[in-house]
């Protein structure tokens, strides 16, 4: 991934780190009944993170303004409330003209039913290859558990 | 503070969803993940993008109305 992104706590994330590695980009949100997903994304962690793996947070606030709080509060809620251990980016759009670079590129990947396009709420999710191709998409419903979501990171673990 | 019922928005009318953001709808999508009990106001512009998702049966606060202004 050659984007150049910055992590929640001020510092640069250079695309380049997740080189070899698959990642799964989640926009999140602290206060959305899909919140406790995080339970769900800090176990994949915890299960493929020393596999060349890691989910990588992003924090939106354009989904009813579900993620409002500052970088540290933020911060402090997913490693307080679910102990969350993989990085997070500062928070960024990922819809609409103002829309990140990254979401630019991710948001052309089409889901399971052949759609791409606008990410349609928090908890959505792209596996993206240690080749730094995007090979699946997940709709927000779908838990990060789920078998189609296991099957497709054991697929393309280095 | 003057709501209005979901069924009755129109693209154009100005809202305010309940963390205080205001939006202009731009465009009201069908359904919201999955639910036909809802819906989802949109707004795409160069100013913003931001989704509101509302009950079918229920109210939202309505600002301005897209043709005949101040509401009331």
């Amino acid at each position: 991934m050659d984007f150049d992104l910055t992590r929640i706590d001020g510092r640069p994330l250079a695309g380049n780190e997740f080189s070899g590695q698959a990642v799964l980009i989640v926009n999140v949100a602290s206060r959305c009944g899909l919140t406790p997903q995080y339970e769900g994304l800090e176990r994949l962690q915890q299960r493929y993170g020393d596999a060349g793996f890691t989910v990588l947070g992003v924090p939106c606030n354009q989904f009813a303004g579900q993620e409002p709080g500052t970088p540290e509060e933020i911060q402090q809620f997913c490693s307080a409330t679910y102990g969350t251990t993989f990085p997070l980016t500062e928070r960024l759009d990922v819809n609409g003209q103002h829309s990140h670079p990254l979401y630019e590129w991710l948001t052309d990947a089409t889901d399971a039913d052949g759609e791409a396009g606008e990410v349609q709420w928090n908890f959505e999710k792209f596996l993206v290859s240690p080749a730094g191709e995007i090979v699946a998409r997940f709709r927000p419903t779908v838990e990060p558990e789920d078998q189609r979501v296991i099957g497709a990171i054991e697929s393309v673990l280095p | 503070m003057t709501t209005v019922s979901v069924r009755d928005v129109r693209v154009g009318d100005r809202l305010r969803a309940r963390d205080g953001t205001e939006l202009t709808v731009t465009r009201i999508d069908e359904g919201f993940l999955g639910r036909p009990e809802m819906l989802a106001f949109v707004e795409d512009s160069a100013l913003q993008w931001f989704k509101l998702p509302a009950p079918i049966d229920g109210e939202v606060e309505l600002l301005e109305r897209a043709s005949s202004g101040k509401p009331g």
